[in-house]
């Protein structure tokens, strides 16, 4: 098969789209850090659209692992050159500290800010960061990495990146489907793709370049693949039949999915840079959903070949193929955590549909949701957490959850409904 | 129910129609029909197969579990065996009165009320016989049979003196078996009804253990301390000094 | 535009007839998987005014009526008045008898007229994962497709396509919403 590649229609083109996700949180770890954000100083004249220290605040609250020191509450509000009066942070509970500064110069912006250890009474670092007049919410971002990473140890993910897809229904079959880029947080929302016909499964590539996703450009599904910089799209097929549930392999070449253009779905693997397509499995149930482990040997995809849907793992050299599920009447749509070890998948329990964990050596399995009908999990990459897609009176919303099911924040979205929600890699 | 009648109803019918092609020229719509009804047959059979199949990966991943949880358990019953014996020997060595078997137990204790000199002349079997029965069933460790026959004799004899003897190896018996919580009552209660009993020690030590083993420490704790105080130069204080040690 | 050449000599009147009777049936018949809401019915019928304007142009066209052609008109009636709708149990796609009997009626039509064609539009519910009822809608509409080519329809009469749990026809989260979304639509292009 050829590949086709097409220059960047009128509609991929970046547009702006509407404040979709709201942060709310429904539960948190027993202990978080109580942190204070002092408002970021505004040292030169104009003010700024965002405020960075809410940000920041916001930020960190969402990872469940954090409070925040509520503003009115704060005794003084120090910029970063000023003396710090830890006593005044102890008075209020805060264990950390945070301030900083804002200000426009010759070259964009400047920000400046230091975190303070309250009880240990010192500056654990301060940093000047420089940065381009509209990068104010990535330098935001950077310093909420900054901050979860020095206090938790673990890297931050607020500056990656959300793929989801809004959908507007007017009737059965009028209906506006739109592939959304966003921060993290759900801000800055644009719209990267807009199709009256659904838009399913987008997929990041391992580099955050790319994204893949199953779409119809006519009456016909086929999957696609869009640089995000370009807009550039390519045709990875449009088989009659299925085209759909695309993923990218570890090193980004190859992209498994599902075509039925045999007769039935079955899982095959497309070179994207050959275009080459081998077929990977062969049975007259449903193969579908399928995603690659981490080092790229196996692939975990669902299957009906059991008469109920279940997980099997495929080994990618010999395409031998073994169950992994045993809990359940229906388990599906797996993808690895990125250690590997685990998987995650919806999982149907007394009729319900939760978002489950199974870790694959110890074959623990955790539930980790407790709303129904939710779907489409995807995993951070530090591996804390995952985004998942469920509905609220059948309006479509996202939520995350902790991997150990403890933190569940809830993304509502304002107006339309939102599904298929994946998490990019880290950009850095 | 439907659909088999349905599949036997088109495998007659398939037959049939092949018998037709024999006599008349082909008919297209019968042949239609046929393959139709093929069609139908094909996927229910399909159905089947999946279902054989989910049910056959599932049989065999239990049996794989099972496999695995008997290996477990069988290293686990090998060290409580191992413990056992162990036990036994001390049991033998502290008890110089006791032969090898525990039979000839001359239970020196307080005796109980009623009198009882039962040499084994008793035409019917004496307490003695049944006790000395129950033990060999220990001894070629058929626990569940010799939880039975220990349980059988502390009914059957409750005034024996052998009935603490018996109640001490009921309360073995359930913690090789692994059931821990009986274990802890059989112990707990000859600890309360006869602290005088002379095996109270190792009854004390073994209580201990399983207490801290099952998360009770305070308890566990407490019933050890008590074994050192009691018997300070004893082998179970020894044990109850290492058991504490390995929580602290 | 040659399946209208077929349409001939056909009286509105009969045509009327028969779909007046084939909405008695469909209340009669109203088995499980059979119930139509207003929508489906209004979508259906629809669907037969729009066929019935398309032939009531073609008669304009037609010259003489062509006794031979009768015979094919009866066809085409039968076909129009069977449903288009056919239902599945959750996670299914094995046809219900009730299904088998309208499909026959549509089989021989596409069978005696080659240049007709139908798209068969699979669809589930909402429940479970979006691309595993993507390739279950796509079984749906395959499972329909084969049986019709096994009544002597030719393959490239049929266009499949599945929308998964993408467009619902009914909104109710219930048995009921739920047991009318799980199925194929079949439209005659």
């Amino acid at each position: 098969m050829r590949l086709f590649i097409w220059l960047a229609m009128a509609f991929m083109v970046a547009m702006p789209a509407r404040a979709e996700l709201v942060i709310e949180i429904t539960r948190g770890v027993e202990n978080p850090i109580k942190i204070a954000v002092v408002p970021f100083r505004v040292k030169s004249s104009g003010a700024f659209d965002v405020d960075l220290a809410r940000l920041i605040e916001s930020n960190l609250e969402r990872s469940g692992q954090f409070v925040r020191v509520r503003r009115d509450t704060m005794l003084s509000l120090p910029g970063p050159e000023d003396q710090i009066f830890y006593r005044d942070w102890r008075a209020i509970d805060s264990e950390y500290t945070v301030v900083g500064s804002v200000e426009r110069d010759a070259e964009g912006l400047l920000v400046r800010y230091g975190l303070h250890d309250v009880f240990g009474e010192r500056v654990l670092f301060a940093e000047r960061i420089p940065g381009a007049p509209e990068s104010l919410r990535d330098i935001g971002h950077y310093i909420s990495d900054r901050i979860y990473e020095a206090l938790t140890g673990i890297k931050g993910i607020f500056s990656t990146r959300l793929l989801y897809v809004s959908a507007e229904r007017r009737s059965e079959k009028d209906q506006t489907f739109k592939l959304i880029l966003s921060d993290a947080d759900g801000g800055r929302p644009r719209t990267i793709f807009q199709s009256s016909e659904p838009i399913l499964s987008p997929k990041w590539s391992p580099d955050g370049s790319r994204v893949a996703y199953m779409s119809f450009r006519g009456k016909r599904p086929g999957i696609y693949v869009q640089t995000l910089a370009s807009g550039e799209v390519q045709k990875v097929s449009d088989f009659p039949g299925l085209n759909s549930a695309p993923s990218f392999s570890p090193d980004g070449r190859k992209l498994v999915l599902t075509l039925s253009r045999d007769g039935n779905p079955e899982i095959y693997v497309a070179n994207l840079r050959t275009g080459e397509i081998d077929r990977m499995t062969n049975h007259f149930a449903i193969d579908t959903e399928a995603s690659w482990s981490p080092d790229g040997r196996s692939i975990l995809f669902t299957s009906s070949r059991g008469g109920k849907p279940q997980l099997y793992l495929m080994n990618v050299a010999d395409k031998t193929v073994k169950r992994v599920t045993f809990d359940g009447d229906y388990n599906s749509n797996g993808s690895f955590t990125p250690d590997g070890e685990s998987i995650v998948f919806v999982h149907r329990t007394n009729e319900r549909f939760h978002i489950a964990r199974l870790n694959l050596k110890t074959r623990e399995l955790r539930i980790l949701t407790e709303t129904d009908l939710d779907e489409s999990p995807s995993v951070a990459p530090n591996g804390t957490m995952l985004i998942y897609a469920t509905s609220d009176e059948g309006k479509g919303l996202l939520g995350l959850v902790s991997m150990d099911g403890r933190v569940r924040v809830r993304l509502p979205s304002v107006s339309e409904s939102v599904r298929e929600p994946a998490w990019s890699p880290f950009f850095n | 129910m439907r659909l088999l009648q349905t599949a036997g109803a088109a495998v007659v019918m398939t037959a049939a129609s092949f018998v037709s092609y024999a006599q008349e020229p082909v008919n297209g719509e019968s042949l239609r029909q046929a393959q139709g009804e093929l069609l139908l047959q094909i996927e229910q059979l399909r159905q089947e197969t999946q279902a054989l199949r989910g049910l056959m990966e599932e049989l065999s991943y239990q049996l794989g579990q099972m496999s695995s949880d008997q290996k477990t358990r069988y290293l686990d019953l090998d060290q409580r065996l191992g413990e056992l014996v162990r036990i036994q020997k001390e049991a033998v060595a502290a008890g110089p009165a006791q032969g090898s078997t525990t039979a000839s137990d001359p239970s020196p204790g307080a005796t109980a009320g009623n009198v009882v000199a039962s040499p084994p002349v008793t035409p019917e079997v004496s307490d003695q016989d049944a006790y000395n029965a129950a033990f060999q069933l220990i001894r070629e460790r058929q626990f569940e049979e010799a939880l039975a026959a220990m349980e059988s004799f502390i009914e059957t004899y409750p005034n024996s003196d052998l009935v603490l003897d018996a109640r001490f190896w009921r309360g073995q018996v359930f913690d090789v078996l692994g059931r821990d919580e009986e274990a802890i009552e059989a112990f707990k209660s000859i600890t309360l009804a006869a602290p005088e009993y002379r095996r109270i020690l190792q009854v004390k030590v073994k209580l201990g253990k399983l207490l801290l083993k099952n998360q009770d420490v305070m308890n566990g704790r407490k019933i050890l301390q008590e074994v050192i105080t009691q018997a300070p130069e004893s082998v179970e204080a020894g044990l109850a000094s290492r058991e504490l040690e390995k929580i602290n | 535009m040659s399946v209208l050449k077929q349409a001939k000599a056909v009286g509105i009147a009969v045509v009327l007839a028969v779909l007046a009777g084939c909405a008695g049936q469909v209340n009669e018949s109203a088995g499980p998987s059979k119930i139509e809401t207003d929508a489906e019915r209004a979508a259906r019928e629809a669907r037969q005014a729009e066929f019935l304007a398309k032939q009531q142009k073609s008669q304009e066209e037609a010259k003489a009526a062509d006794r031979a052609e009768i015979m094919g008109e009866q066809l085409r009636n039968n076909a129009m008045a069977a449903d288009t709708l056919f239902f599945f149990g959750f996670d299914k796609s094995d046809l219900s008898q009730d299904a088998l009997d309208d499909l026959d009626a549509h089989a021989k039509y596409l069978a005696s007229v080659r240049a007709a064609k139908v798209r068969l539009e699979g669809h589930a519910d909402e429940r479970g994962t979006r691309a595993y009822n993507l390739a279950l809608g796509e079984r749906r509409a395959n499972a329909v497709a084969r049986y019709l080519v096994i009544q002597g329809v030719n393959r490239s009469q049929i266009e499949t396509v599945s929308y998964g749990e993408e467009r619902p026809l009914s909104l109710s989260r219930d048995d009921n919403g739920w047991s009318r979304n799980r199925r194929v639509e079949l439209i005659y292009q």
